[in-house]
């Protein structure tokens, strides 16, 4: 995944709904969250399909095997509170703030020797690459797959 | 690398703003609002992210949406699920985002 490839700290500024996409965020190495914030994989069982995109791996990871699968399968809806408690949120922040406070740890981190920040997201996501380099190919074909069929009965019904 | 003026406005969904730290804000957007993402942003953001790590200068990444939401509407625009070759596209990107 390439947002594993931007080398320095990324700090997620959650102004709103995460619906979709949110390996993304997961994939930063510190989230900020409005109040109005909340968490939900919609896209993929509306349409169908399997959420094989990484949302199945790095939801589990994150909040917990149980709960990141109940997320999943459930499309449950979590609240930026419930986030924080469960370790996918760092701190909420109303919304007017929010982006005072994202850079207010960006620069405090942009001022540490370049390669000290640099090489200190590497050996953070290190774990974080390797489940994804492990199980994403195989989940985007399940979910590719799922798709062929989705599309295979909506032709069927004309 | 390259520098940061040669891809800035490279980007139709992505407000990039730098500081003179080197701390770059990435805002995703449509039309300056709330992003709908669709196919044609799944593509664009797998060479926005390929471009910000590619670039040295970039120090820390801050990422963000616009209006009300970060991201919570998707459009099927392109999109295509319906042929195998669509599928591999659609399995790529994704792999690379």
């Amino acid at each position: 995944m390439n947002i594993l490839d931007i080398e320095v700290p990324l700090i997620a500024a959650l102004n709103g709904p995460v619906l979709l996409h949110s390996e993304y965020v997961l994939l930063a190495d510190i989230v900020l969250a409005t109040p109005e914030t909340v968490f939900q994989d919609k896209p993929h069982f509306d349409f169908g399909i399997v959420p094989g995109d990484g949302v199945n791996l790095l939801w589990p990871e994150v909040i917990g095997s149980v709960r990141g699968r109940h997320f999943i399968l459930t499309r449950q809806v979590l609240d930026a509170r419930t986030a924080r408690e469960w370790g996918a949120v760092n701190e909420i922040v109303p919304a007017e703030d929010l982006l005072a406070r994202a850079r207010e740890i960006a620069e405090g981190l942009a001022a540490l020797p370049p390669l000290t920040s640099r090489y200190t997201r590497i050996a953070l996501t290190q774990k974080l690459r390797r489940i994804v380099d492990e199980g994403a190919g195989y989940g985007l074909a399940l979910e590719g797959i799922s798709a062929a069929e989705v599309a295979r009965s909506m032709a069927a019904q004309g | 690398m390259s520098p940061f003026s040669t891809y800035k406005y490279s980007f139709a969904n992505a407000r990039l703003t730098r500081s003179e730290s080197g701390v770059l804000e990435v805002a995703l957007h449509t039309d300056g609002g709330k992003l709908v993402f669709n196919g044609h942003t799944h593509e664009q953001f797998v060479d926005l992210f390929h471009q910000i790590g590619s670039d040295a200068d970039n120090r820390v990444v801050i990422l963000t949406g616009s209006g009300d939401a970060f991201m919570d509407a998707i459009s099927p625009e392109g999109f295509d699920f319906f042929s195998p070759r669509g599928t591999t596209r659609s399995t790529a990107r994704a792999r690379r985002s």
